[in-house]
């Protein structure tokens, strides 16, 4: 068998110079390096986020339990604030993505990504929804604990009213946190994340 | 500490390259972009026992045998080298242009020859043409030390069957 040299010819060829830098690679690489960085971000948000909403409704369910105060305004306030704003930023973000995926071979990951920014979107209607609620319960509190005379009625009465609102608002709250809430959009980031991986 | 990816990626570029030629000829591109996404994901797991090369190749061929498992392509079986262009190039192979042009052609053809291999040959050969030891091969596809000499005695004949089969010496 003739030896060719193979090895001379392996040598000769050389990786082109624009493919040394990451950011000259196909564009569809560097989307998906950012989008599947950013899409672990938002879910890590929304862990983070879960756990401290769930800590701050329990705090507040004890501190009216014991205190007699109820989940206030302002609270509610800065609770859909927190919630919103950063999901404001991120529904742009991939909205702008999602326009910036042309291709067909990239089309099952722009619908797993379009149902992800429509469940977005969905969790900011629900979060001003809850808000409302929020708010029609503290005035509902509010005008409770005025019309009712807790001295009147006797320290027991008065704690187990107290005790049994906060555990309603408590449960109402996580629950219909995390059930109508983070369950559809968790998933289908869930789905967009495996998408990628 | 992390190693720093598009470092990584700067640095292994050229073999990351040719495993991506050597594996899928027309779709290279795309397997490249494999290779580095895997690169990417699987840097986390990376705890520095081997030597970054090693990981490096162990991931690029594991991707790379992954890719044309799922692609299937073979590229001169299918879509062998047009006796037109050969010609062409052997009419004109006295200018340096040409001279050029047809080694570019060897060397693809050599490609594609190597994507004809068995996977496991391709990796072989591979880490051959770019100056690994017995001991090195071993110990980045796993097989066994003792077999690596008779393994690469057969691929070579194999491959340089391919490559005269394919019309190497007309070119």
């Amino acid at each position: 068998m003739k030896d060719y040299n193979i090895e001379d010819l392996w040598l000769q060829d050389v990786a082109p110079e624009s493919s040394f830098k990451l950011d000259v690679l196909p564009s569809s690489v560097t989307s998906k390096f950012s989008v599947f960085r950013e899409l672990k971000r938002v879910r890590n948000l929304f862990w983070w986020q879960w756990s401290m909403e769930i800590i701050g409704i329990l705090f507040a369910g004890f501190q009216f339990m014991f205190h007699g105060e109820s989940i206030t305004i302002g609270n509610a306030v800065i609770a859909m604030l927190t919630s919103a704003i950063p999901y404001c930023f991120y529904i742009s973000y991939f909205r702008r993505f999602i326009k910036s995926i042309n291709d067909n071979k990239s089309q099952n990951m722009k619908d797993s990504l379009q149902s992800f920014l429509d469940s977005l979107n969905k969790y900011i209607k629900n979060v001003i929804r809850l808000f409302v609620i929020i708010l029609i319960f503290n005035i509902a509190l509010y005008v409770l604990v005025s019309i009712i005379d807790f001295e009147s009625i006797g320290r027991l009465v008065a704690d187990l009213i107290t005790a049994v609102l906060a555990f309603v608002i408590t449960y109402a709250s996580i629950a219909g946190w995390f059930d109508f809430m983070y369950k559809d959009s968790v998933t289908e980031l869930e789905n967009a994340i495996r998408y990628l991986e | 500490m992390k190693p720093d990816f598009q470092k990584i990626l700067q640095d292994h570029n050229d073999i990351i390259y040719k495993i991506s030629k050597s594996f899928a000829f027309e779709n290279y591109q795309d397997l490249y972009q494999e290779i580095a996404i895997e690169i990417w994901r699987s840097l986390e797991k990376f705890r520095g026992e081997a030597q970054i090369k090693t990981w490096i190749y162990r991931v690029a061929f594991n991707t790379a045998v992954s890719y044309s498992t799922k692609v299937k392509r073979q590229v001169v079986n299918n879509i062998p080298i047009d006796p037109a262009e050969i010609k062409a190039i052997q009419e004109n192979y006295q200018t340096s242009k040409e001279q050029a042009a047809a080694s570019k052609t060897k060397v693809n053809l050599l490609y594609q020859c190597i994507n004809m291999l068995v996977p496991v040959n391709r990796s072989i050969i591979i880490l051959q043409l770019e100056g690994h030891d017995y001991e090195e091969i071993s110990q980045i596809t796993g097989i066994k030390i003792n077999t690596i000499g008779v393994k690469l005695n057969r691929i070579r004949n194999r491959l340089f069957q391919l490559l005269k089969d394919n019309g190497y010496e007309r070119l």
